[in-house]
């Protein structure tokens, strides 16, 4: 099995870890998007106390400068005011806290104070008149309408600010009509009138000084353990100068919210997954045909082509995808070639690099196959030929003649047995005829032949005789004619040697015994005496 | 000639009949001649001049979201020479006159109608009990 991760495994494993990363990102994303969400609904929260509360305030101001205005306008009020009688003024003005403004809850009424027109005080009620006496209406207030000139005298205003950990709303009205006099606050606690938002909205709320100091809690204001699902949102209530004199704080139950993003969640993790599973099986039956498969034919030929050398040049069918489809077609080429250079190789190996005739190591896996791979029986002359006179014609004339002479020589004995009485034609490449019939160049001048279907001598003689007078015509040599002479040794299989050994030496006892005696030609049981003595 | 004279009858007559009634709502001209026209500083510091007569020239359901403090309310479509008599005998008498705002026609009605009764300071709020409400100035409710 191959080493390290199989491209199943690592395609899978990248498929994963994208989904993996995707599901992160969209997560994230998620994420992002719940706190956008949740900040956007603060936003929008905080926007509608703002709404709600400027609405009331707006309202009470309202109630407080009818009260006032119609307080100031009375006749009792008049003549008190104008005659400057506080006992007169001060039962008047406490007469007003059980009027119909107070009673009905319109508001609740904490202060009304008469002022001169320069703002001089000139009378105060209080609603617990048992309270230690602090400054009445909103100092601020007094002061800013005290800086007044001209017809802005005239306009009523209003503040908000905190007396004693207690938040006031306070409205001046001008005292006689167009002919200012004097004022007359009208000082509330806005409390009150805030409150009906939690049920005008539904949502519940709580109204606090300087954050810490509580002043109202809706009795349906989750404990602190239970804050986790709510989304709360302030708005700071300021005073005309700016300073924030209390904060509303509303709330918002986020438990369906969270509850449909966790679902979300989990439906976008569900299908991220699935999603992936399939990515993987898809990408692996994809790679499956168009990668693994050819590649796996690929390897199968080459493994063949290990064991079995003929298997080379044998063509994979290319397919799949572009790079394995040229790898294919490489291997392919590779293998053709390869092919080509192995034939090369093997031809090299077992030819006469001069003659191109099968050379000894040939010749004798030749004899072997006849001798033991073939039926043992199988009768074939083996004919050894040695030229004569040979040495001489390389030594006068040089290696040069002598290789040409060498070459004619296998070129006649070729012809021979090629010739008529044969129709057996030479493979050029074997060496070797259709019929088995061989002749290949031992070394030197040595020459060696096999005739298969030889039985007898008289056979091999004809053949002999042929071969000798092919020798007869002179060699021509830079056109000076050479006489070169032969002698052949003739050995038949079975009846003189069953193994190619025994062959060999009797063939050339009798080739030995031949060049001795100058016949030319000799048989291996004329010598029989010599080739036991050998 | 008879059919084209015709036409041209008919073309005066639709002219006459677009005119707008009076006391109607409509946009308030920009100035009245004999008229002084004022905004609500002015009626403060005239009234702290001259103590002129405030007239609320508004009907009683427009009346009942607010008033002036000191107005007097008389009507347009109540208002004539023997009524202002009754309200300022001396033609020398300041009068201001006042309605809605710019889109309400009874005070330049009734302004128009005290000029030709003879009175001869007279004062007209254009903006009204809309601009007066919008700058915070304080008024009555009944």
């Amino acid at each position: 099995m191959p080493r390290g991760l199989s491209m199943r495994t690592t395609l899978g494993l990248t498929i994963a870890l994208m989904g993996l990363l995707g599901l992160l990102l969209a997560l994230t994303t998620g994420e992002i998007y719940r706190r956008l969400a949740v900040e956007n609904q603060r936003g929008a929260l905080a926007e509608l106390i703002r709404y709600s509360v400027n609405d009331r305030l707006r309202e009470l101001e309202a109630h407080s400068r009818d009260l006032g205005m119609a307080l100031q306008s009375t006749t009792g009020f008049r003549r008190a005011f104008d005659n400057r009688k506080p006992a007169a003024l001060a039962a008047l003005l406490d007469s007003q806290f059980h009027q119909y403004f107070v009673t009905a809850e319109v508001i609740t009424l904490r202060q009304l104070v008469v002022y001169d027109n320069d703002l001089g005080l000139l009378s105060v009620a209080t609603a617990d008149p048992s309270a230690v006496a602090g400054p009445s209406s909103c100092p601020e207030l007094v002061e800013r309408a005290r800086r007044r000139a001209g017809p802005e005298r005239l306009q009523v205003v209003s503040d908000l600010c905190v007396i004693d950990g207690a938040p006031r709303f306070a409205v001046m009205v001008p005292v006689g009509g167009l002919r200012v006099r004097g004022y007359l606050a009208v000082v509330s606690d806005p409390v009150d009138s805030l409150t009906p938002i939690e049920t005008r909205l539904g949502i519940p709320m709580r109204l606090t000084v300087a954050d810490t100091h509580e002043l109202y809690r809706s009795a349906d204001w989750p404990p602190p353990q239970a804050m986790h699902n709510a989304l709360v949102a302030s708005y700071p209530l300021a005073s005309h100068g700016g300073d924030t004199a209390f904060k509303v704080w509303a709330m918002n139950d986020m438990q369906a919210f969270q509850a449909g993003l966790t679902h979300t969640r989990y439906l976008v993790m569900l299908i991220a997954g699935a999603a992936t599973v399939l990515g993987v099986l898809l990408a692996l039956v994809v790679m499956d045909r168009t990668a693994l498969k050819p590649l796996k034919r690929l390897t199968a030929q080459i493994r063949r082509v290990q064991k079995d050398r003929s298997q080379l040049g044998e063509q994979v069918a290319s397919g799949g995808i572009a790079e394995i489809s040229e790898l294919a077609r490489e291997f392919n080429r590779m293998t053709t070639e390869l092919r080509h250079l192995y034939r090369t190789m093997e031809l090299m190996a077992f030819t006469d690099s001069l003659t191109r005739l099968p050379n000894r190591m040939r010749f004798h896996d030749s004899l072997q196959e006849l001798t033991h791979l073939k039926a043992a029986n199988q009768p074939f002359a083996l004919l050894l030929m040695d030229l004569d006179r040979f040495k001489m014609v390389n030594d006068t004339l040089g290696h040069h003649a002598g290789d040409q002479i060498l070459l004619e020589v296998s070129d006649r004995l070729s012809g021979v047995l090629r010739g008529s009485d044969t129709v057996a034609r030479l493979d050029d490449e074997a060496g070797r005829a259709s019929d088995g019939r061989m002749v290949a160049r031992l070394g030197g001048d040595e020459f060696a032949a096999i005739l298969p279907a030889v039985r007898n001598n008289e056979d091999a003689e004809v053949v002999a005789r042929k071969l000798l007078a092919a020798m007869e015509p002179p060699f021509l040599v830079d056109g000076q004619p050479i006489h070169v002479g032969m002698s052949i040794g003739i050995a038949l299989h079975p009846q003189h040697g069953g193994d190619n050994d025994t062959l060999m030496r009797r063939a050339d006892a009798a080739m030995y015994h031949a060049k001795q005696n100058g016949r030319g030609f000799a048989f291996c049981d004329e010598t029989s005496e010599q080739a036991s003595l050998i | 000639m008879v059919t084209s004279h015709a036409i041209c009858l008919l073309t005066a007559a639709g002219l006459l009949l677009a005119v707008p009634p009076a006391g109607a709502e409509v946009v308030a001209p920009d100035e009245i001649a004999g008229v002084v026209k004022v905004d609500a500083e002015g009626l403060i510091g005239l009234a702290q001049r001259s103590r002129p007569v405030l007239i609320d020239a508004r009907i009683a359901v427009d009346r009942k979201q607010g008033y002036i403090e000191d107005s007097v309310s008389l009507p347009d479509v109540e208002t004539d020479c023997a009524s202002l008599e009754t309200i300022a005998p001396d033609p020398a008498t300041p009068l201001l006159f006042y309605c809605n705002g710019p889109k309400c026609g009874r005070s330049v009605v009734a302004v128009r109608i005290a000029l030709q009764c003879g009175y001869r300071e007279l004062y007209w709020f254009r903006g009204g009990f809309e601009e007066w409400q919008l700058k915070a100035y304080p008024y009555l409710k009944d």
